[in-house]
């Protein structure tokens, strides 16, 4: 198999967050994920199997035994990861990539960070037809498949969006409160999941992702056809030339970006909405500072 | 109508077809790679965007009928429709008397003579025709003219009028109405001047020939005579006398001989001998149905006498083409340009 996809992810992130985020993932209290706090509980003697990072070195300089710090269980953070593995996101992003790619650097860089921290990561993902779960798990192994099921399971050929349907599922499999990740595209998740998201906030911390997507005019490059996932049909040369219809299609899309956006704010959800794979992953660290200086004003 | 370059008409419609189904074919190939997009049905819902698409169909339409249009019009127009007619250029101062003998035994002929002449009335231009009966005195039914209306009304009158059987009237094997008798009886009237005589051919045709009038004007002066021949009587002319007189006159005669009858072979032979011996043309046939086509041969013959040959004169028509091309292009430039 060619580099693992955690690997390939990682290495995006790295080229995007560079010094930047170095800040951000060192140390366990300077968190991303900003949890209770570092809930030391007890010194432990090292077995193999440990993490290496957890040996607490002083102390072993100390004793002249390898020993490791143990948390408190809590200390051992659960996130969640929902994505629209939808045909909706096998499309093109607003800034010419593919949605999926976006989407997968995006779960990726929550993997990255919870590889890091050595924290438990789920996925909720699928159709009715075909639901995706995988339980919270903390391993490479695991994490490497998560992204591949998010990756493999986002083609063409999926179903329709069905964002109700995502968001009830992940109520009803995520009982353990967790830091979820919602990652879907511009269009949702609609006015209509209020309740439901409201639902998911009593329980969980939600960040939601969305991915912009490309104009469906495509006004300046006519010479290229444009067909809609899930309604193909010929779109004139005629109507994507026009302004009228280029300005009243632009008013459309912001008012529904804004119906969403407002609906999240409303519900003090973080949420950000990036313009594909070139600038996700920037556009995710901007965002988990904010919520970092937030939460550090509590 | 006719078409005279058609296969050039032909080539272009085949070249056009073969242009749009090389077109259909590679269609998709010019375009690169579509941009797949999501979340885009909203588009239906925008009135500027459904105006525009219902726009684009319709100019899409136009231009496929404008171009069917302009290719169907210049391959007309190609094709150099136009309108042929035979034209004779001499037959237009003919003057035809038609010289019938109504004695009891031609009724059934001279009956589609007249109907068939009465058709014949309508291809006329110029000509002037002019109807003589006889039996044993002859009488000018109508004379010389070229009023057709007058012409074809008689004609058909007539021919109504001597489809009479008359000896089967008097032995009583045929009735007829009151009407049809006085039709007869006014048609025979003053052709029977001579008590006891019957078919005085030669007197009769002899009075024909004094149906022509503008003797000092270069016409073409043609009798058509039927009869059997069959003479009953003492005449004052010899049918040889009478034929004479004819070609003196410089009167061409076309004499139709209606098959067997009484005196038969010596009758016709004595018929064929004199109107050839004198010039003339003689045809013979027992059926009635075939004097159409006898007629149509006279016509001919008379076209090669009179050196007429028959010209074919060709109208091209090139303004409905020319128009239905000029339009569909223009059309086509607008409609292409509008949807740029």
């Amino acid at each position: 198999m060619a580099t693992s996809l955690l690997t390939r992810v990682k290495a995006q992130v790295d080229l995007h967050t560079s010094r930047r985020a170095r800040g951000l993932i060192q140390g366990r209290g300077r968190s991303l994920f900003k949890g209770s706090g570092e809930d030391f509980d007890d010194l432990k003697f090292y077995q193999p199997g440990d993490k290496i990072s957890d040996i607490d070195w002083k102390a072993t300089a100390r004793s002249g035994e390898p020993l490791i710090r143990q948390f408190n269980e809590e200390r051992v953070r659960h996130l969640s990861i929902v994505a629209d593995t939808s045909d909706a996101m096998a499309a093109t992003a607003a800034d010419g990539s593919s949605k999926r790619d976006a989407m997968v650097l995006a779960a990726g860089l929550v993997c990255f960070l919870a590889q890091t921290n050595g924290d438990l990561v789920s996925l909720v993902a699928g159709s009715p037809e075909r639901p995706v779960q995988l339980p919270s798990r903390s391993s490479d192994g695991h994490l490497e498949l998560l992204l591949r099921s998010i990756q493999q399971g986002t083609t063409t050929a999926s179903p329709a969006p069905d964002s109700a349907w995502l968001l009830e599922r992940a109520f009803r499999v995520t009982t353990r409160s967790t830091l979820m990740t919602i990652i879907t595209d511009e269009a949702r998740p609609s006015p209509d999941d209020f309740s439901m998201l409201r639902r998911l906030t009593t329980r969980h911390d939600l960040l939601v992702i969305r991915i912009a997507d490309a104009d469906p005019l495509l006004a300046d490059d006519l010479d290229r056809d444009v067909i809609d996932i899930d309604a193909p049909r010929e779109i004139s040369e005629l109507s994507r030339a026009s302004e009228k219809v280029l300005r009243d299609v632009q008013a459309y899309r912001d008012a529904r970006r804004e119906a969403v956006s407002g609906m999240l704010d409303h519900l003090h959800v973080s949420h950000l909405l990036a313009q594909g794979a070139t600038t996700v992953v920037d556009d995710m660290i901007s965002m988990l500072r904010r919520r970092e200086y937030s939460h550090a004003d509590r | 109508m006719v078409m005279s370059l058609w296969w050039l008409a032909l080539l272009i419609l085949v070249l056009a077809l073969a242009v749009w189904a090389i077109c259909f074919w590679n269609r998709r190939s010019v375009r690169r790679s579509p941009v797949i997009v999501a979340n885009s049905a909203f588009l239906e819902r925008i009135p500027s965007f459904a105006r525009a698409q219902r726009t684009a169909r319709a100019l899409r339409a136009a231009l496929v009928v404008l171009a069917v249009l302009g290719v169907v019009g210049s391959a007309v127009l190609s094709g150099r429709i136009a309108t042929e007619h035979v034209q004779t250029p001499k037959f237009a101062q003919r003057d035809i008397v038609l010289c019938l003998d109504i004695s009891g035994s031609m009724y059934q002929y001279d009956t589609e003579i007249l109907s068939t002449f009465a058709g014949m009335v309508d291809s006329f231009d110029g000509e002037r025709v002019g109807l003589s009966v006889f039996n044993s005195t002859s009488r000018t039914d109508f004379p010389l003219t070229n009023d057709y209306e007058l012409i074809r009304t008689q004609l058909d009158h007539d021919a109504e009028a001597i489809d009479f059987d008359e000896q089967g009237y008097r032995m009583g094997t045929r009735q007829y109405p009151e009407e049809k008798l006085r039709m007869f009886a006014d048609f025979i009237e003053g052709t029977r001047g001579i008590d006891d005589q019957a078919s005085l051919v030669p007197d009769g045709l002899a009075a024909c020939a004094q149906e022509f009038d503008q003797a000092d004007t270069d016409r073409s002066r043609s009798i058509i005579l039927a009869t059997d021949n069959e003479v009953n009587g003492d005449t004052i002319y010899t049918l040889d006398e009478a034929a004479k007189t004819l070609q003196d006159r410089d009167i061409s005669l076309y004499t139709f001989y209606p098959g067997a009858s009484e005196c038969s072979q010596t009758c016709a032979d004595e018929l064929k001998q004199v109107t050839e011996a004198h010039d003339g043309h003689f045809y013979a046939s027992s059926d009635p149905q075939a004097i159409p086509s006898i007629l149509a041969q006279i016509q001919r013959t008379q076209a090669v006498e009179m050196g007429a040959t028959p010209s074919v004169l060709r109208t091209d028509h090139p303004l409905a083409g020319w128009l239905l091309t000029y339009l569909a292009v223009l059309g086509l430039v607008l409609a292409g340009w509008r949807s740029r």
